[in-house]
């Protein structure tokens, strides 16, 4: 647990010796004073080679050093404005291998490809189809004996959802199940791990897509809907600012949109009084076609979207173009100052939403991720052959 | 209804997670071990003063009062007692302290160095447990100087009356506390780190 009378004694231990200290005021006399977790790496990196240099590298030493640098952490986050942008490497989970799971995965894909409509359509002129990539059951099932000790979030949701997606949902919803009761309340193990994250944002978001807004009413879990909204908002939001908005990130800030969207009633009370939520979809596939351009991925059509998207929300506040004026003319504000005022509301309601989380007010027990995954089970009946048979006949190759 | 142990589990949580990634997989299960150990003697240190707060009168106005001051010389005991002596003391591998010893640690910690991760497993609850009863014994405690008895203070932590007989060791209240709060709390709120790697 942090506290400054820690810190200044891991500054007093760092400190002690007169060699140290004289390294340390050369180090910062350079103009080299860190102010971000990544100069605070530099510098620790640096005085271990100077320890090195000196033959002085021992145990102790690295001991002293781990435990100044999680002081160091544990400062910046209680005084930085908002944590949700830093990553705490001392309290990082170890999951490095989910690269080498993500490649055995990879592996258990075939080359087959089908194309599924979806419905009910969002466009009038446009037709939208899902590509499905066929998967060898055999491998996966091996792949994830391999990795299911790991009860990895990213794990359990990638072969949850291949599973429950060809409709296998007998075995796909016990998996996810896991991954939700991981990720589903304060603390947890995976707030300072991308992949953790980005586990936790999609397990939330296909259970909610799989339960649907009728499992909550006739559950009377309202409440509990609105606590998953908000974890989900958190969690895209985090990935986005703890990843430093890398290329990723277009698919958070777009989804971010479409849930903000598609809850537009929710939001509207999530995010308090006199706030848009149309505003906020503005602004985050605005910002998704902005991470887009910045990676040189806007000849993708579906990237480009993101901006007509964006533009038409705020020219017609429909994605269908009508003589409404939009919020053009509502606001009376142009575009590029709502997409800044979406993107400061959003990080104002995720640092809330955080808060929230951190003070255990957004857990979700286990006996109500049961009744909901009950209730899911029973309303989703395992139908894989009858589906494939379906797609089949839209084979792409 | 048992006590609500959030911020307990939260901070026994973060700290296996600090230890893991300060300390290599070798050196990782005793030092939780020795952390379980160190936080043991230092509440059976403590123990006279605990069991001091049920003279029937009333040392604290509030209780919250009376968890700082606890937790402030728990603080004090740790580093002025404990801390000295606790490697002498596991050297005395059978000695009890509370309802355990260091010889039961001996061959799980042996396991998970060679890469047992059901028995690191163990050891890492182990830990949350033993820290969350310890911490219950300190709101015990804690109630127990706002003037009521060891019986009623069980029932404010618990929800449970019980009948026992006196409560006066570490032992005793430990076996009590560890089954019906810390226990309780973990089976709806524990979550198993994933296995070190």
């Amino acid at each position: 647990m942090y506290s400054e009378e820690h810190f200044k004694r891991a500054i007093g231990n760092l400190l002690s010796s007169t060699e140290d200290y004289d390294f340390f005021k050369g180090y910062f006399d350079n103009k080299n004073s860190p102010t971000t977790t990544e100069d605070l790496e530099k510098l620790f990196d640096t005085f271990k080679e100077n320890l090195k240099e000196k033959g002085k590298w021992n145990n102790d030493a690295e001991i002293s050093i781990k435990i100044f640098n999680e002081q160091s952490n544990e400062f910046i986050i209680q005084n930085s404005g908002s944590p949700l942008f830093i990553t705490n490497k001392t309290k990082k989970l170890n999951d490095g291998w989910v690269l080498d799971f993500l490649t055995d995965f990879e592996k258990c894909k075939t080359e087959d490809r089908f194309a599924e409509e979806v419905r009910p359509r969002r466009y009038k002129t446009v037709t939208e189809n899902i590509i499905l990539l066929g998967v060898d059951g055999k491998k996966l099932s091996e792949t994830y004996s391999k990795y299911s000790d790991f009860n990895h979030p990213l794990v359990n949701y990638t072969v949850s959802s291949t599973l429950y997606n060809s409709k296998n949902y007998s075995q796909g919803l016990p998996i996810l199940k896991k991954a939700v009761e991981s990720i589903s309340s304060y603390p947890h193990y995976y707030w300072d791990s991308e992949f953790g994250i980005e586990g936790a944002t999609w397990s939330i978001a296909d259970l909610l897509y799989l339960a649907g807004n009728k499992a909550f009413t006739e559950l009377d879990l309202e409440g509990e809907k609105y606590k998953f909204l908000k974890l989900l908002f958190l969690y895209l939001s985090r990935y986005i600012y703890m990843s430093k908005s890398n290329i990723k990130s277009i698919d958070f800030y777009s989804n971010r949109a479409r849930i903000v969207k598609g809850h537009y009633m929710e939001f509207a009370g999530i995010f308090d009084l006199g706030i848009n939520p149309d505003i906020q979809y503005i602004s985050d596939m605005y910002l998704a076609y902005d991470v887009a351009m910045r990676n040189n991925l806007t000849s993708i059509p579906s990237f480009m979207q993101f901006m007509w998207d964006s533009l038409k929300m705020y020219r017609h506040g429909s994605h269908i173009p009508n003589n409404s004026g939009g919020y053009q003319e509502i606001e009376d504000r142009t575009w590029m100052e709502l997409v800044h005022d979406g993107e400061i509301r959003s990080i104002m309601l995720a640092d809330k939403l955080f808060k929230e989380f951190s003070n255990h007010n957004l857990n979700i027990s286990k006996p109500t991720i049961d009744k909901i995954f009950q209730y899911i089970q029973s309303n989703n009946i395992d139908n894989t052959q009858k589906y494939m048979d379906k797609i089949t006949k839209r084979r792409l190759n | 209804m048992t006590v609500d142990l959030r911020h307990p589990l939260t901070e026994g949580m973060n700290n296996l997670m600090t230890w893991r990634n300060r300390y290599s997989k070798i050196e990782y299960p005793e030092k939780v071990v020795l952390n379980i150990f160190y936080r043991k003697y230092t509440t059976e240190f403590m123990m006279p003063e605990l069991l001091s707060c049920f003279n029937n009168n009333v040392k604290w106005p509030d209780f919250n009062n009376g968890y700082r001051e606890l937790k402030t010389k728990y603080g004090e005991t740790a580093v002025n007692k404990t801390n000295g002596v606790l490697l002498e003391l596991l050297k005395q591998t059978e000695r009890q302290i509370g309802n355990t010893s260091y010889s039961i640690f001996q061959p799980l910690i042996s396991a998970a160095k060679a890469g047992d991760k059901p028995k690191l497993e163990e050891i890492e609850y182990a830990y949350l447990y033993y820290f969350l009863t310890d911490e219950s014994i300190l709101l015990w405690a804690a109630f127990g100087g706002t003037g009521i008895n060891k019986i009623d203070a069980i029932g404010k932590l618990s929800g449970l009356i019980l009948e026992t007989e006196d409560i006066l060791n570490y032992g005793q209240i430990e076996e009590i506390l560890g089954r019906f709060c810390a226990a309780a709390y973990l089976n709806d709120n524990y979550k198993a780190l994933p296995p070190n790697v």
